[in-house]
């Protein structure tokens, strides 16, 4: 039987509680430089909104994020359509991915900076696209891909318009992937934003994060980790979950 | 409205291939075909002699690689596939407004609608999904919805293999009000000579691949005298079932 929402929230809840009674037990263990209690923590946190600093990093960290990502989709989006239309193109963009891929983000932000520059926003926003691009291009790719072709010659038989077609058989058919590539390419830029930050800029949260590490500051390390945590799951659980329920409503009473 | 017996589509030779692992092979060898207006023609034959791709080819989603194939200009198209080929993100009612939406203007697409969807008994499941749907219930919106858009040639895919039997009878029924009200052409492609005798006015037989037209003849028998507990339709079933297993 499937478990009830109750059920999962409480088994989402008991989770958390145990992770941060560990936390607590262990905590009371070691000094705070090595790891500050839970309450320490939101200590720390509370200091971070006192002095101002909270809000305006995450908010350069998201815009550059957005950026980054919104770069990445419309470019795969557009590369993807390319593709699936020509298998020049698909030939041609497929290894280019893959080797993206494997190139580990470390060398990339090392050219990034080489190329941009140290504390530009140009290297943090390049990293993000360099990362997130490849997956927004494959998950879309797949998606073009999956479209059912009976469903396409149904519309033509029945002369959907153009606008029509695209949006009640195209777009809809690729909403699952889309929303997906959303998923998972937002995750990835907002990890990639955090880590080019900390190697090379001087603002944001991944910035905040290397101060506080070089200062030995270690609760605001796990203030700025929270923070980071809290984001991904707004957006993931908040803005995506409700989207993601609403497009497949019509699967739902299979 | 396509009254009387003008001809909708007239196909001259048409000939169509499709790849094989070694070379091509023949499915319409020879095919010449008119359809009428106001005319319901049965096309029967073995299983693979192409009878869907005559229907893909008429409906403009094949092309072929021979011969002639000539439309009346704007000749409106409804397509009952084989498979209901249904939005499964769109309600019945959505996917049947959808495909009226290219042909007619809503303050007469609704009413229509609203008629079909009662008579079909399909008024409860306005507002269901295709997935929540049994296959036969689907293949009934499928029907609904080639004949709200008003259509002047009906292109039928086995349309009534996966309804039950009580309601196959209705739906013929209503195939042929509506066919008698409106004049739209029909090719119905079929398996069951009793389904083509009950509804067609003339039958045509093909051979098996590479395809040609066996025989070709008019039911005989008038339409308000058609039952199958009947003489007249028994003795002509005898003779389709003979030409068809041969």
């Amino acid at each position: 039987m499937k478990p009830s929402i109750f059920s999962r929230t409480a088994a989402g809840a008991a989770g958390i509680l145990v992770v941060l009674v560990v936390w607590h037990v262990m905590a009371d263990r070691y000094p705070a430089l090595i790891l500050p209690s839970p309450i320490e923590t939101l200590a720390a946190l509370r200091g971070l909104w006192q002095a101002g600093l909270l809000w305006p990093n995450c908010l350069i960290t998201l815009q550059r994020s957005l950026a980054g990502f919104g770069l990445a989709f419309a470019a795969g989006f557009v590369l993807a359509l390319a593709a699936k239309a020509n298998g020049f193109c698909r030939n041609l963009l497929r290894p280019l991915c893959t080797t993206a891929q494997i190139i580990p983000p470390v060398v990339w932000i090392i050219l990034a900076m080489i190329w941009f520059g140290v504390a530009r926003n140009a290297t943090v926003v390049f990293l993000i696209f360099i990362v997130t691009f490849p997956v927004v291009f494959i998950n879309l790719f797949s998606g073009l891909s999956s479209i059912d072709t009976r469903l396409v010659e149904m519309a033509r038989v029945y002369r959907f318009p153009p606008a029509q077609r695209i949006i009640h058989v195209y777009l809809q058919a690729i909403l699952p992937y889309l929303l997906s590539a959303a998923s998972i390419g937002i995750a990835f830029a907002w990890k990639s934003a955090v880590f080019a930050e900390f190697i090379g800029s001087s603002s944001g949260v991944g910035f905040a994060l290397s101060m506080a590490y070089s200062n030995l500051e270690t609760e605001k390390v796990f203030a700025w980790t929270l923070v980071l945590i809290a984001v991904m799951l707004i957006f993931e659980y908040g803005i995506l979950g409700t989207a993601r329920k609403r497009a497949v409503r019509w699967m739902q009473h299979e | 409205m396509n009254k009387g017996r003008h001809v909708l589509v007239e196909m001259r030779n048409i000939a169509k291939s499709f790849p094989a692992p070694q070379s091509r092979l023949p499915v319409l060898a020879d095919l010449s075909l008119r359809i009428h207006a106001g005319e319901i023609t049965a096309v029967m034959g073995p299983s693979g002699c192409g009878k869907t791709t005559l229907l893909q080819i008429t409906a403009g989603l094949l092309d072929w690689d021979q011969g002639e194939l000539i439309k009346e200009s704007g000749l409106r198209l409804a397509y009952v596939f084989q498979e209901p080929r249904l939005l499964p993100w769109m309600t019945v009612e959505e996917n049947i407004r959808l495909a009226q939406g290219g042909f007619l203007p809503p303050a007469e697409a609704e009413p229509l609608r609203l008629r079909l969807l009662k008579r079909t008994g399909l008024e409860l499941y306005r507002k269901a999904y295709p997935l929540q749907l049994s296959g036969g219930l689907r293949q009934r919106v499928e029907l609904v919805r080639a004949l709200a858009v008003k259509p002047d040639l009906l292109l039928m895919d086995e349309p009534f293999q996966a309804v039950d039997l009580g309601w196959k009878e209705q739906l013929q029924e209503l195939l042929l009000e509506e066919h008698s009200q409106a004049g739209f052409g029909v090719i119905l492609v079929t398996h069951n000579p009793e389904d083509a005798l009950m509804l067609a006015d003339r039958v045509v037989v093909l051979s098996d691949k590479p395809t040609v037209i066996r025989k070709e003849f008019p039911v005989r028998i008038p339409r308000d005298q058609r039952s199958i507990r009947t003489g007249p339709l028994l003795e002509q079933l005898g003779e389709v079932l003979e030409l068809v297993r041969e």
